[in-house]
This record gives structure tokens, sequence and C-alpha cells, in this order.
């Protein structure tokens, strides 16, 4: 990591999910760096500096982005496909973190080049697991060219 | 044999002298048809008249001299052995002094290079008071062609014999016999062949009809009254008949010998008929399954153009099915060409058709065929070489079902993924919140407790709501009140009420245009759309100071539509095609489950309808129109 600040995009429109994320990433110093947005068209219009996002020195490019696929607007996948599709926006990670165990999700996350997919877990002991684990790989160990 | 003065035109005028004698013996010996030859007493020919001249093939000159036993005859008995010529009659007669009699001698004429048949007698003459002959007369007459038809008639009726005898064909020689008032009443058996008592296991001769064959004047058929009138009238008859008695068929033939006799031949057909009824049969089957066949048959012939390649195919039969399943008159069909009556520039299906007619194996297959706008499934068989028969059946309405299940699976499937999703998410929250009370009670914590109490209320509320809503949706075209007539005013002033209180709280004025018009249907599902779509306006007027909406029905030409309309936030056109869909929400904060929509086109549908959305996008008002057919023709009906 550089001296940047690694910014978190969370894409989730369950407010009580969100806060589970924000809760459980508290311990590696990136809670106050989650921006979050709550259906498909606000990240877009994030990730692409526009609508309400437009000023790009307010709302810099994340780090990596958490996204759910259930959302409303514009689906998850959908945001998924555009997002690695734009030639500037497609080496920003997204960890896909939803409900869905569909192989069928799977299938396309990955096909739309996801670079991993997590189900949330049921009860808090092991969703708690769950984000110390994504916390120490894509926050602590993982590399990122910028 | 000297000269006379005697006119022989009429030696029969007088008297005979002895001179006339000569005359007349002269006359006798050249006119006659006897051959005559004289032969002295060494056997030697003297002479000769002109017939034996003629019957030998030799002339007189040739013959003086000649003896009998000259090796030239080459005279053979009858059955072709040799004749030596010290058997001749002439030599015969020479040597005993006695004459031979008809002697038949087959001797080789070398005028015509044939063996001649005669009939030679032989006649010793002798000088008074010499013990031997001094010469021998021989006579004889040419009976080749006597012979020759001797000899045929022998062999055929020695072929007709055996054919009699051992022929296939039974046969029997009848006397008719009458009663009293000279009607037939049996015949009588004169002769039969071993054939006829083979075929009937009856030896016959000597006895009647009705003797041999007992019940045969009761047997359906008038054997006796039959044969009766051929013996009289001497008309042939031919005809083939079944004889109950015997359980056989007969090929039978029969004419008058003389009359009151008969002849009858007959040959036993019954392995024959026998064939032909189980061709019959089968033929009939066939008929019958081709005729009542749901299915259409079509029967069809190649046609070849002059270079020997496969151009089109000609109808030669079809089944009264084809009719249904093509539409096509199948009276008009036989003899037309497929591209004649499928009004195709190339035959339909030509390839697999002619490889199926051309030896291949035969298949089926499903097709849509688009000049009669329908799919079918179609099997090929080929009956024989160059033809192939169609059997298929129309199985558009089949293919619709099937794509509307396909449909009505798809959105099955998407309907479960979303309820797991969406039953799971409020899960998720619970338990994982509850882990949290947890970690807050023990570490005391009591200012998160509410918190995270909130979120757990929050989310087991949003899974009452999905349930609620799961059961609306699945209601929908299951549980179906009675159909009651309402007015749309009422329908209106329902749902109004059912709304009311949001409607209050968010300060929106309703203007109501509602034409007259009578509704039959479900009442509570069609109060239902209403009031979905008047929560929906309420919940999304955003920023608006001023909060309307209009609700009604209009007139578009022959149809009413009806509208709700509002002046809220709107709805960005992106979004349109999605907001209809299970478990869509616009707005990840509201409180909707995402289903209200979709019950709506729901119910639209059931009653043959159709939902849309109109709105400019944000903060330009929506509008939602719809069509109820079913409603609306149901009164119509009614009226």
């Amino acid at each position: 990591m550089t001296g940047e600040p690694f910014l978190i995009l969370l894409v989730e429109d369950d407010l009580a999910h969100a806060e589970i994320v924000r809760r459980n990433l508290e311990e590696f110093r990136v809670a106050n760096r989650i921006v979050h947005v709550t259906d498909g068209q606000q990240a877009l219009d994030y990730l692409f500096h526009q609508g309400a996002y437009g000023d790009a020195e307010a709302y810099p490019a994340p780090g990596m982005v958490l996204l759910d696929l259930r959302l409303p607007k514009v689906d998850g996948l959908e945001v998924l496909k555009i997002v690695k599709s734009d030639p500037d926006l497609s080496r920003i990670p997204i960890v896909v973190l939803t409900t869905s165990s569909a192989e069928s999700d799977m299938a396309r996350a990955y096909e739309y080049q996801a670079n991993s997919y997590l189900v949330k877990p049921v009860d808090l002991p092991h969703f708690a697991a769950q984000m110390e684990a994504f916390g120490f790989y894509w926050l602590a160990w993982n590399k990122y060219p910028y | 044999m000297h000269n006379s003065s005697d006119p022989l035109d009429s030696p029969f005028l007088k008297e005979p002298s002895p001179h006339d004698w000569e005359a007349r013996y002269l006359v006798l010996f050249n006119n006659v048809l006897h051959g005559i030859v004289f032969l002295d007493g060494d056997g030697v020919i003297t002479s000769a008249n002109p017939a034996a001249e003629r019957i030998l093939g030799l002339s007189l000159e040739q013959l003086q001299g000649r003896t009998a036993i000259d090796p030239r005859w080459q005279a053979i008995h009858e059955d072709g052995s040799p004749f030596p010529g010290e058997t001749h009659p002439s030599s015969v007669a020479l040597r005993t002094g006695q004459p031979v009699e008809n002697a038949v001698m087959g001797i080789f004429n070398v005028d015509r290079a044939t063996t001649r048949w005669i009939h030679v007698s032989a006649v010793p003459l002798f000088r008074l008071g010499e013990p031997k002959p001094h010469q021998v007369m021989a006579s004889f007459v040419d009976i080749t062609e006597r012979k020759q038809a001797q000899d045929a008639s022998r062999e055929a009726e020695w072929k007709f014999r055996a054919l009699f005898e051992k022929g296939p064909i039974g046969v029997a020689y009848h006397q008719v016999l009458y009663d009293e008032a000279d009607h037939p009443c049996d015949y009588f058996f004169l002769d039969a062949n071993e054939k006829y008592m083979e075929l009937t296991g009856v030896d016959p001769r000597g006895r009647t009809v009705t003797q041999a064959f007992p019940g045969i004047e009761k047997d359906p058929f008038d054997w006796i009254g039959t044969f009766a009138r051929v013996a009289r009238t001497g008309e042939s008859i031919r005809f083939e008949q079944y004889l109950h008695l015997n359980n056989r068929w007969y090929d039978c033939v029969a004419y008058q010998y003389k009359p009151d006799h008969f002849v009858a031949a007959f040959l036993d057909i019954t392995d024959r008929k026998q064939i032909e009824e189980g061709l019959n049969q089968s033929e009939q089957k066939f008929r019958t399954l081709f005729e009542n066949l749901a299915e259409g048959v079509a029967l069809h012939e190649l046609v070849w153009d002059d270079q020997g390649a496969v151009v089109n195919f000609r109808i030669l039969a079809v089944n009264p099915a084809y009719q249904r399943h093509t539409g096509l008159d199948a009276a008009s069909a036989p003899g037309r060409l497929g591209t004649e009556i499928y009004g195709t520039e190339v035959p339909p299906y030509l390839e697999e058709f002619s490889k199926v007619a051309l030896g291949g194996e035969p298949y089926a297959f499903d097709t849509y065929f688009p000049p009669l706008e329908k799919h079918f499934r179609i099997s090929v068989i080929s009956p024989r070489h160059g033809q192939f028969a169609t059997v298929f059946e129309d199985i558009t309405e089949r293919k619709h079902r099937e794509e509307e299940l396909k449909q009505k699976n798809a959105e099955m499937e998407r309907f479960t993924y979303m309820i797991s999703h969406d039953l799971k998410s409020p899960l998720v929250t619970v338990r994982t919140f509850l882990g949290y009370l947890e970690q807050d009670l023990t570490q005391g914590k009591q200012e998160r407790v509410t918190t995270d109490m909130g979120f757990i209320r929050d989310a087991t509320e949003k899974m009452g709501r999905l349930l609620e809503d799961l059961l609306e949706v699945s209601r929908v075209g299951r549980v179906v009140n009675p159909p009651v007539r309402v007015s749309l005013a009422d329908l209106i002033q329902g749902a109004l009420a059912a709304v009311a209180g949001a409607l209050a709280s968010q300060k929106v004025a309703v203007h109501v245009n509602a034409p007259h018009l009578v509704l039959v249907g479900d009442r509570p599902r069609l109060e239902e759309i209403w009031q979905n779509l008047l929560e929906n306006a309420a919940k999304y007027m955003g920023e608006q100071p001023q909060p309307t909406i209009q609700l009604g029905a209009e007139m578009q030409g022959e149809d009413t539509i009806f509208f709700v309309k509002d002046n809220g936030m709107g709805i960005d056109p992106r979004f349109h095609a999605k907001i209809f869909g299970l478990f869509e929400k616009l707005d990840a904060g509201s409180e909707g489950t995402g289903l209200g929509l979709a019950l709506v086109k729901r119910i639209v549908e059931f009653h043959e309808g159709q939902i849309w959305v109109e709105s400019e996008g944000q903060g330009q008002g929506t509008c939602f129109r719809f069509t109820l057919p079913l409603a609306l023709k149901a009164r119509a009906a009614e009226l």
C-alpha cells in the first residue's frame, strides 16, 4: 500500500449487511475508508464519476470493490460486466459478496472477471471469520499496482 | 398290254368282249390309286403301274430289274426295325405260294427323300399245272397320311389320358337324373378320375351325388340345378364356389357331353382363396387404419427430370386427417406436385424425403413449416422404391404450450432463486446480529443493544412482508373469488380507502376520472391493482411539494385503458422494463419487497391485459396504464 488512502467501495442494498461488513473490517483500519452505495446505478456513477459523484477529487477511485449481486436498478452482475470491460477500471479487484450460492451466479461472476466470490455466512462467528480472512488477504497481503 | 381300237370313253355301254377285258384291265392298271407291281419267279420286278411309280418314288425303268430283296428299299416295320427283303410279302408269296395280306411296311421314297408307309398285299400267280408261282402281283396303298393322323391321335389320347388320370384336375362324367315333374333332382357318376377321388376323398363312381355327398342338396349353392342346366342347355360354365360340405373352395368348369350328360372338372383353390382372403383382410385393416388415423398420412412418388435428378414429388393419396392437420383440401390433393400444393419454389423437405424413398432408413423429425405457419412432426417411410409415405401431425399447439411451459419454468426457477435469496438475506441479518447481541450483553455494551435489536426487528418485519406478498402473488389465478359485477368507481373507492393512510400522510391530492364502466371478476384481486399502484405513487412522491394522483379510464379506439398517474419522482426510462420483475426494487431504502408491481402485472395478465409505464424520468412523474379485456368481455357477455 502506498500513502494514498485505500478505499473500499461497498455496494450493498441491505443496510444491516453493510453494517456487519463495516464492523468486521474495523480492525484493519479501513472502516472509515469504506464508501457505501446501495444500488448498482450508484456504484456505476461513483466509479465513472457521473451524476452525484461527478467530482473526481471528492470521490477518488477505490482500491477494491465489495459487490453484492442482488441490487436495485442495476444488477450486480451487470455492474461487474460494465466495470470489467472498461480499460481504466478493469484492474480494480472486485470481490463479490452475496447471499447467493447459485452456481449460475458464480459462473457468470467469474465469466465477467470477478476476482473473488464470497457467500455471506449465516451466523456471526462464520461471518466474522470470513471477513477476517478477507481482510488479511485483500487488505494486508495482496499487492496492488498503485 | 397291246393297243386297242376300243374306245375307252364308254367301257360299260355293251357286253364286254375278251378284247374289252384287256382294255379295261389296262384302264384299271393305269388309273387305280393302288400301286401294282409284277415280279417274276425270281422276285425281279417286271412291270409297275403309275401309282406304284408315284408311291415308291421310282420310274418304271428304275423299278424294272429290282428285286424284292434289294437293300435300297430300306424297308422297315412299324416299330422302326428293319424289314428284310426275304420277308417282304412278295418274297413270302413267291416262296410259299400263299397270298399275303395287309402288311404294313415303311419304304424309303427316293423322290421325296422320306419314308412312305404302305399297306402291301401279294398274290402269287400260277401257270396251269405248275406247283410254284411263276410270278407275283404286289399291290399296295400309301397310308402315310392316315398313319400319321392315327399316330398323332393315339399320342394325343395317351397324353390326355395321363392328364385325366394324373393331372391336378378332378374330372367326372355324369348323367342328370330328373324327378317325375321333370325337375333335376340328382346326378349319377358315370366316371371319375383318380384326382377327383383324391380331392374329395370319395369314390363316387356308380353312385349319385346325393349318395356320394350326402347333404349337397342343402348347400347354399345349387350344385345340382347348376350342372343340370349345363347338361340340358349345352352352355358351358366356369365358376368359383365354396362347398360347405367339404369346407373347400373349387374352381369348376362344366360342359355338356351329350344331352343330360355333363363333364365337370374342378381345381381345389382353397389355399389361394385363403391367401386372397388374408390379403383382403390385411388390406381392409390397412384401409381402416389409413382412414381413421388421427395423424395425417400422405403417399407420394418422386418426380425426376430428364437428367435423372429428383426434382419434385407428387401426392398419390392422402387420408381424411391430412386436411385437418394441413388445412389443405384432401380431395384435390392426389395428383398434385409438392411445389404446387404447398406453394413453394422448392418442394419442401425434398432431400430428406428422397433419401428415404431411394432406400434410406425411415426417420422422423420435428419442423416448422413456414408456408402453412405450423409446426409438424413428420415420420417418413418408403413403401416401395421411389415412393414415400409421410405420417405427420400438427404440433403447433403443443410447441406453443411447450414454449409457454418453458417460460413458466424459467419464471418458476427465477422465483425460487429470488425467494431463496430474499429470505436468506434477513436470515443472515437476524443470526449475525443475534451474535452481536450476545457480545453486547456479555461485554456490557448496552448502547449497541438497541441498534442491533433494531436490525433484527427490521429484518424480521421484512421477512413478514415478503411472506405476505408471496402469498398474494401465489393467489393470483389460484385462489379465485366468485366473479361479481362491480363498477369502476366502486373499485377505485375501495382501493383509495385501503391506502387512505399513506395518501393522507403524504398530503396527496387525488383526482378520479371514472367513466361509467362495469367490470366482472374477482373483486379483491382487481382492487389490488389500484391499491398497489396508489401505494407506489404515494411512496415515490419525492420532493414534490404538491403531490397529486390522477386515476380513471379513457377510450383509445375500441380499447378501454385504465391509468394511475402521479407527479412524483418518476422512473428513469432505463429501468422501465425492469420494474415489473419479481423482487425488483429500484430503491434500496424502501420498505417494499419488490413484489408489488409483479403482483399487479400478474393480475392484469390473468385478465388478458397489458400494463406499461410512462415516465420522462427523474422528477417527471409516473403514469401506469393497463387494460383488462377479460373483465370487460365477461361483462359484455353477461349483458
